[in-house]
């Protein structure tokens, strides 16, 4: 009988013992934070995302995450409450005052603020944290009390990155294009160039248009634009050219010049007010991400990207 | 007497030996007061066993549904960094296989075999066990009787380890399928059938426990040799039979103790105890899948060292392959690893065997001298792997006390530690650990092949010259360790 209890109690120990630290992990610490409203936002580097699910070891692998939208009435106390599931991000939400804040994985930042006035309100990811790096961002929408909207995913990364399977392929503008989309240069500059997102307190408001670069070289017409694409591509030594082969040459050979660096060294944001917060977005610097002749070849993509008109 | 367990499962070199061991040694449980009547304690396994799988069952939740980083997710931080250190360094060195008494992985397919927590169900048993156990108790094949499965299996765990160490959600699964596993072959096969020839935890362990300081032993073979009972053997109302298949009696070597003293318990003479003696007191390898578990564990060392502690970001890329898409490369890189492991290795050693066979004399067979100076890669191996987990604690040390705090690494501070922010512990001094450590691994090595070659030649002379090629090897392999930890 005395046998059958301590077997009885040991089970009882066992079960416990399998049972209530998981119970426990899963209820996790009270914490006390008022009335305010709760919005938490996990950041994942693989999918470019700022994501309002939980994101734990059952689905970070399988799970393409895409950036939330919250929907705050104004006026009411938030705390936002931002996590990483994987490495350094940073957030920020210039138009709202928030941040930028670097958010480390495994620690939680959290800020607490009051919408006053209803809007959409762009955040951002700040730290270069992956590929989708530079898609990474989303919306907050403030809306007037007692008035609904609608809460949209952002894409996913997934559109941003060429197809894996397929072979690289050779120098030249099709690689510039291949660059250009799976480094994310399109996530701020638009598709094929063709026109930047809105910078939050940048000189120029939005982020620089790049297909009409061919514009600011001096080429003003497609024959032009081909013999430059073609000297860039066939990695030409521009300063050893003895007959220039357009004109507008020393102008074309001073911006390409200007543009590769640029490119390899990157530049941040200048602001239009200098009392106001940092821009969110900065030309990056690849110069150890893409060679010399990648970034040629990205140059000649975008000079083929400029908008011919018929007449 | 015929002991059909032993018959079935013991190697032949472990028959009746004159003396079960040959080493100076201190009676432990007559020195320590309180340890006999501690470990002749019935539920002090099972509550060991418990707390484990307290703490196992935190692990397995948080590999699910905690943080997908590893440096912030305790399974990760608790398993692959302090448990690995502790094992290694400590436990195993001092307390050979204390591990094996309270593991967490076979706990539950135990105690169903038993239909007990803690307490002995008399009976008659399969065999010529006097404890009945639950379950169809099939004796493991003969052809498997080694660790050759063992060996395969922490090849297998070996090639995935970037995954493993790295992926929370992996280590769930790797060591939840371990758990299921035990439970299921202990439903199949008799005592513990998954730690003697399946778990890969169990394979290294059962090499580097002759390294032990400690180890069980019985302090007169003859009495049990005139002891027709063999309780310790097959159970009595005290314990179990011992669920490991040996015969403390004979037993001249821990690598298949699982120190769960049910022998202790069981024996009415009181003729068992746990000895203090001298490290690597057991010196004897018996069989090819021994000697190739040494290779693959020293060749492991070399390998985690580069890949994991290495400047070479390419190395690191091929075995991170399964993260990145690169499964080609990943294939390389495994494929790398087995190749070195079961063939360059083992054949260089064939190689010092062949050369110091040749000229020491023809007459020990190769397989003999090859397998017995295999015996030169514990030490090597064992203090390789603690040169390469100094490191891996000194600097991933300070996750142990964030993790503490925050185990699913979500931003809580449960005991106030989660602020501790990441800070390598003298990571320009490791190098003055890591050396002393490797020589000391090559002194053992060199000690102790120069007493296996003694025994296998008494001429001076020609026992230098068989086991010359070998140390040759061992200073060599010693040197690339140092140029990998220091240069």
């Amino acid at each position: 009988m005395r046998t059958g209890l301590h077997e009885v109690l040991a089970g009882a120990a066992v079960l416990a013992a399998v049972v209530v630290p998981p119970l426990a992990l899963h209820r996790g610490p009270a914490a006390d934070r008022g009335p305010a409203r709760v919005v938490s936002l996990t950041g994942v580097k693989k999918d470019g995302a700022w994501t309002d699910e939980v994101v734990d070891g059952t689905n970070y692998w399988r799970k393409t995450f895409r950036s939330a939208t919250p929907v705050l009435r104004r006026g009411e106390e938030v705390v936002l409450r931002l996590a990483s599931a994987d490495v350094r991000h940073g957030f920020y939400a210039p138009e709202l005052g928030l941040g930028p804040v670097s958010i480390d994985p495994g620690k939680v930042v959290e800020l607490r603020f009051r919408p006053e006035t209803a809007g959409e309100y762009t955040y951002y990811c700040t730290e270069v944290c992956g590929a989708c790096h530079f898609g990474m961002r989303g919306v907050i929408k403030v809306v007037e009390p007692g008035t609904q909207a609608e809460t949209t995913a952002a894409a996913s990364c997934d559109h941003a990155q060429p197809d894996a399977s397929a072979a690289p392929p050779p120098v030249g503008v099709a690689r510039g294009a291949r660059i250009f989309r799976q480094r994310g240069c399109f996530h701020c500059h638009g598709e094929g160039g063709s026109g930047g997102v809105h910078n939050h307190n940048y000189l120029a408001g939005n982020v620089p248009q790049n297909n009409l670069i061919a514009e600011k070289m001096g080429l003003f017409e497609p024959e032009d634009a081909q013999k430059a694409i073609d000297l860039l591509v066939g990695r030409t030594d521009l300063d050893a050219v003895a007959e220039p082969p357009f004109r507008n040459w020393p102008r074309f050979v001073a911006q390409t010049k200007a543009i590769h660096a640029l490119i390899l060294n990157g530049n941040p944001a200048g602001r239009k007010d200098p009392a106001g917060p940092q821009p969110p977005l900065s030309m990056p610097s690849w110069r150890y991400l893409l060679s010399d002749g990648e970034v040629d070849d990205t140059i000649a993509y975008l000079i083929s990207q400029y908008p011919w008109k018929d007449d | 007497m015929k002991l059909d367990v032993v018959e079935a499962h013991a190697r032949p070199a472990a028959r009746a030996p004159a003396s079960v061991r040959d080493w100076p040694g201190v009676d432990l449980l007559r020195r320590v007061p309180g340890l006999r009547a501690l470990l002749r304690w019935r539920p002090l396994q099972f509550w060991l066993m418990w707390f484990n799988l307290a703490v196992f069952a935190v692990f397995l939740y948080a590999g699910l549904f905690g943080s997908p980083v590893g440096s912030r997710n305790i399974i990760i931080v608790f398993v692959w960094i302090l448990w690995w250190f502790l094992l290694i360094a400590l436990l195993v060195p001092l307390l050979s296989r204390f591990w094996c008494t309270m593991c967490p992985l076979p706990s539950a397919g135990e105690w169903l075999q038993r239909l007990r927590f803690i307490g002995v169900r008399e009976g008659a048993g399969p065999g010529r066990q006097r404890t009945r156990m639950f379950g169809m108790n099939l004796e493991w094949p003969k052809p498997l009787r080694n660790i050759w499965l063992q060996n395969a299996g922490f090849l297998c765990l070996a090639c995935c380890s970037a995954l493993l160490v790295t992926r929370p959600v992996v280590s769930t699964v790797v060591l939840g399928g371990m758990i299921v596993l035990a439970v299921a072959l202990s439903l199949v096969f008799r005592q513990r059938a998954f730690c003697m020839y399946l778990c890969p935890v169990s394979g290294f362990l059962s090499l580097y426990a002759m390294s032990a300081a400690t180890a069980v032993r019985v302090r007169d073979a003859e009495l049990c040799r005139r002891h027709m009972e063999k309780e310790c053997l097959f159970g009595s109302r005290e314990g179990y039979g011992c669920p490991w298949y040996q015969y403390v009696g004979t037993m001249t070597r821990n690598n298949y103790c699982g120190m769960c003293f049910e022998c202790l318990k069981t024996c009415p003479h009181d003729n068992v105890t746990v000895y203090l003696r001298p490290m690597f007191s057991d010196t004897h390898l018996k069989g090819v899948d021994e000697a190739f578990k040494a290779f693959i564990m020293t060749v492991l060392a070399l390998a985690y060292s580069v890949t994991l502690l290495g400047p070479w970001g390419t190395v690191k890329d091929w075995a991170n392959g399964p993260e990145s898409g690169q499964w080609g490369h990943f294939a390389l890189y495994s494929a790398g690893i087995v190749v070195i492991c079961l063939g360059v290795f083992p054949g260089l050693h064939l190689l010092a065997s062949w050369v110091g066979r040749r000229i020491a004399g023809m007459e020990a067979s190769l397989r003999d001298v090859f397998v017995r100076y295999a015996y030169a890669w514990v030490p090597v191996g064992l203090f390789a792997w603690i040169a390469f987990s100094v490191p891996l604690i000194a600097v991933n040390g300070a996750y142990i006390l964030s993790s503490l705090s925050d185990p699913l690494g979500r931003g809580w501070d449960l005991a106030g530690t989660a602020g501790v922010a990441w800070h390598p512990i003298v990571p320009d001094r490791v190098a003055y650990v890591q050396v002393p450590l490797l020589l000391a691994g090559l002194w053992f090595a060199l000690r102790t092949t120069w007493s296996l070659a003694q025994r296998l030649y008494p001429d001076a002379r020609r026992a230098i010259s068989s086991v010359l090629p070998t140390w040759t090897l061992a200073t060599g392999v010693t040197a690339v360790f140092v140029f990998f930890f220091v240069g």
